[in-house]
C-alpha cells in the first residue's frame, strides 16, 4: 500500500529546509534556493540541515526578506532586466535595514545580496561631504574640533 | 502614593545608568564583535528621528533618500513589535534616559571591517578617503585595511588633481591585503605641467609599497603610451605575475602605434591567470610553450595573432572556457579541437585590411558561436561546428554574405543587422532566416523587425519562421508593429512570442 501512494506522488518533492531566527519564527525554504548562502550550503555538504536551523543573529523580519530574496534570485527565467527591477525595490528600505540585509548577508554569506546591499550604502555615500555623511549615518563618536582639523589638515589632499 | 513608589524605584535602578559613561548609553557594553546584530533593534528608534532629519535638511541627490525616510517609521514599528520590546515594556518605571541627548544609532561604525571595504570597493577613490575625518573610528579604517585600489583618472578627475591625490593615497595605505590594483592613466608620459609624479615611476612606487602576497586583479588602462613606457610595462606584468594575479588586464588604448607592445615571454607561463585581458598587443610565438593551466577566459583586442599561436593557446590552456577576440590580424584558420572551450566571439574591425583573412573556422566541440561586427561571409568557407548549440549575428553584413554552417544541433539563435542599407538586407535576412528554419528560439533585434516590417507592407508573404519562440528585446515602436503582424503571420509553429 504504502509503495502505491508514493509512486502516485509528484515525481520530484522539491526538498525543504527550515531556518528559525533569533526570536524564534520558523521559515521554510527550497534546499536550491537556499545553496546560494555558503553558510547553509556548507551546512547542507555536512548533513546538518535536517532539522531547523537556528540563526541566533538574524530576526524573522529580516530572514523572511532574505528568503524572499533567495526565491527571487533561484527563479528559473527571470530575465535580468525583471531582476533587476526587482533588487532595486527589494532594497528601497530604510537604511537600517539595509544593515541588517548587509549583516544577514555577511553571515550567511550571500555575495548577490551582499554586494546588492552594499552598493546602496555606497551610494548613499558617493559624493556626500563628511558632515552629510555624518549626519545620515548618526555618527556621533566624533572628534573635537582640534582633532578634526589636524586630520582634515593630514588628508588636505583628497579634500581640495 | 504614585509619588513614594516612584521615589522608592530611581534610588536602586539609578546608580549603573549614571556611572555608565559609555558613548553608546543604552546599549549594553558588550564585545565589538556582537554589537551591529544586537545594537540594531535597540538604537533603531533614535536612528530613524536622525535619517528624517539628515534627509529633510540635506537636500537629497536622489529621490529614493526620500522614499527611504518617508518609509522608515513604518518598518520601525513593524520591527521594534518583533524584537526586544519587552523588556523595555519591563522596565517602564525606569527614570527617564540619561539625560544625554545624542542618539545611539551609529549603525554604520558597528558593520564590521570586511562589510565597510565591500561598501568601499562600490566607492570612487577621492569618497574612501573623505570616510577618514568621519569620527575617530573611520580614522585609519582606509589605509589599514583596504582591499581595493583603483584609481581612474578619467572618473576621478573632476575637480581633483590625480596625480597629488594618488601619490596622497599610496603614502597612507599600510594594508597588507590588497587584493585589486586598477589604474587608468590617460597618458604615460610624465611630462604634463604641474605634476610632480610620472606615472610610470608612480605605478613602481605603488608595487614596491603593495606587499599583499597576492595581487587577484590588476588592471592597467592607458589612454596614450610611448615606446619609452614599454620596459616599465615588462616591469609591472612581472610584478604582478609574482603576486598570483588571477585577473589581468592590459589594454594599451591608443591607435596611432606602429608597433604594438610586445607581451613578456613570462607570461605565457603565469599559471595562476584565470582571465587574461588584452588590447592593443602582439602575442609572439617565440617563446616557451604556453602554460595557462586555470586560464578560462582570454579576451583578445585590437592584437596580432597568428593561427599557429592561437593553437598553441588552445593546447597550453586545458580549462579554456570562452575566448573572444576582437579585431584580430592575422588569423586565417581557427582550429580549436579543445573539450574545454564551449565559446568563441568573434568581432570584426571595420578597417579594411582586417576583413578578408579569416576563411575557416573548425570548432568541433564548440557550443556558442558569435560573429559581430563588419563581416564579410563570403570569405568565410566553412564554420564547422556541429555542436552549436547558440548563435549570435550581429553586425554589418556583406550583401553576398552567406552562412556555410552546420545548424542542426543549434536551438538558440539571435539575429541582428547594425544598420539597414538598402533592399539587399531583405534578400539577406530571407536567407539568414531560411538556415535558421528549425531552430526553437529566434531573438530578432531592432532592425530585423524593421525589415521585416518593410516586407510587411510590401504584402510579401513567406513561410520562412518555424520557431516556436520569438523574442524581441526592445520595446516596439509604431513603425515596426508590422513587423510583428509579419511575424505571427507567418510563424507557423509560434508558440510564444517574447517582447520585452
Amino acid at each position: 500500500m504504502s509503495s502505491s501512494s508514493s509512486s502516485s506522488l509528484p515525481p520530484c518533492p522539491k526538498k525543504m529546509i527550515t531556518l528559525k531566527s533569533s526570536d524564534g519564527e520558523t521559515f521554510q525554504i527550497e534546499e536550491t534556493a537556499a545553496l546560494q548562502s555558503k553558510t547553509l550550503e556548507n551546512m547542507i555538504d555536512e548533513n546538518c540541515a535536517s532539522t531547523p536551523i537556528p540563526l541566533r543573529s538574524i530576526n524573522g523580519k529580516i530572514l523572511a526578506k532574505v528568503v524572499e530574496f533567495c526565491n527571487k534570485h533561484a527563479e528559473v527565467g527571470v530575465d535580468a532586466e525583471s531582476l533587476h527591477a526587482w533588487d532595486a525595490e527589494f532594497v528601497n528600505v530604510e537604511y537600517t535595514t539595509l544593515f541588517d540585509y548587509i549583516l544577514a548577508a555577511n553571515f550567511l554569506e550571500i555575495p548577490t545580496l551582499l554586494d546588492l546591499a552594499s552598493g546602496v550604502v555606497g551610494d548613499m555615500i558617493k559624493g556626500k561631504t563628511p558632515d552629510e555623511i555624518r549626519k545620515m549615518f548618526n555618527i556621533n563618536d566624533a572628534f573635537s574640533p582640534e582633532e578634526e582639523e589636524e586630520v582634515r589638515r593630514a588628508n588636505q589632499w583628497a579634500f581640495e | 502614593m504614585p509619588a513614594g513608589s516612584a521615589a522608592s524605584r530611581p534610588i536602586v535602578s539609578l546608580p549603573p545608568i549614571s556611572t555608565e559613561p559609555s558613548p553608546r548609553p543604552s546599549i549594553p557594553a558588550s564585545s565589538d564583535r556582537i554589537p551591529p546584530w544586537i545594537s540594531n533593534s535597540t538604537a533603531e528608534i533614535s536612528v530613524h528621528g536622525a535619517i528624517r532629519r539628515g534627509s529633510s535638511g540635506d537636500g537629497p541627490n536622489r529621490p529614493g533618500d526620500l522614499i527611504m525616510a518617508e518609509t522608515s517609521i513604518g518598518h520601525g514599528a513593524i520591527r521594534r513589535r518583533s524584537s526586544g520590546d519587552r523588556p523595555d515594556r519591563a522596565k517602564r518605571n525606569r527614570p527617564p534616559p540619561p539625560p544625554r541627548p545624542s542618539s545611539p544609532g551609529d549603525l554604520i561604525s558597528d558593520l564590521p571591517d570586511d562589510v565597510i571595504h565591500r561598501i568601499f570597493s562600490f566607492l570612487p577613490l577621492e569618497d574612501v578617503v573623505k570616510t577618514s575625518v568621519l569620527s575617530k573610528r573611520w580614522r585609519s579604517t582606509w589605509t589599514t585595511t583596504t582591499t581595493h585600489l583603483v584609481f581612474d583618472e578619467v572618473r576621478e578627475s573632476r575637480s581633483l588633481d590625480f596625480q597629488p591625490f594618488v601619490d596622497g593615497v599610496w603614502i597612507r595605505v599600510t594594508s597588507p591585503t590588497v587584493k585589486t590594483f586598477h589604474i587608468t592613466i590617460l597618458q604615460s608620459d610624465g611630462v604634463r605641467e604641474s605634476r610632480s609624479l610620472d606615472f610610470p615611476s608612480f605605478v613602481d612606487y605603488v608595487l614596491i609599497r603593495v606587499t599583499s602576497p597576492t595581487v587577484k586583479t590588476f588592471h592597467i588602462t592607458i589612454f596614450q603610451s610611448d615606446e619609452a613606457c614599454r620596459p616599465k610595462l615588462d616591469d609591472w606584468l612581472r610584478k604582478a605575475v609574482e603576486r598570483c594575479v588571477e585577473d589581468l588586464r592590459l589594454c594599451l588604448l591608443d591607435s596611432e602605434q606602429e608597433v604594438l607592445y610586445k607581451l613578456p615571454p613570462f607570461l605565457y607561463c603565469s599559471s595562476k591567470l584565470v582571465r587574461l585581458q588584452v588590447s592593443g598587443c602582439c602575442l609572439s610565438l617565440d617563446t616557451t610553450a604556453i602554460t595557462w593551466s586555470c586560464l578560462k577566459v582570454l579576451f583578445i583586442e585590437r592584437a596580432e595573432l597568428s593561427d599557429d599561436m592561437l593553437e598553441g593557446i588552445v593546447r597550453g590552456s586545458p580549462v579554456l572556457e570562452c575566448i573572444e577576440l576582437n579585431s584580430c590580424r592575422g588569423l586565417k584558420n581557427i582550429v580549436i579541437d579543445s573539450m574545454s572551450v564551449k565559446e568563441l566571439r568573434l568581432e570584426q574591425g571595420f578597417e579594411l585590411d582586417e576583413s578578408p583573412d579569416l576563411e575557416k573556422i573548425w570548432a568541433p566541440h564548440l557550443q556558442t558561436l558569435w560573429l559581430t561586427g563588419y563581416w564579410d561571409l563570403s570569405n568565410l568557407e566553412i564554420i564547422q561546428a556541429p555542436h552549436l548549440q547558440t548563435l549570435r549575428l550581429k553586425g554589418h553584413w556583406d550583401i553576398n554574405s552567406e552562412l556555410r554552417l552546420d545548424l542542426s544541433s543549434l536551438v538558440e539563435a539571435e539575429l541582428d543587422f547594425e544598420e539597414v542599407y538598402d533592399d539587399d538586407c531583405c534578400d539577406l535576412l530571407k536567407q539568414f532566416l531560411d538556415k535558421l528554419l528549425g531552430v526553437s528560439t529566434i531573438t530578432i533585434g531592432t532592425q530585423c523587425l524593421q525589415i521585416l516590417s518593410t516586407l510587411e507592407m510590401e504584402g510579401v508573404s513567406s513561410q520562412l519562421l518555424e520557431s516556436q519562440n520569438l523574442i524581441q528585446r526592445r520595446p516596439v515602436s509604431l513603425q515596426e508593429l508590422p513587423g510583428i503582424a509579419y511575424i505571427l503571420r507567418n510563424a507557423r509553429c509560434l508558440e510564444k512570442l517574447v517582447i520585452t
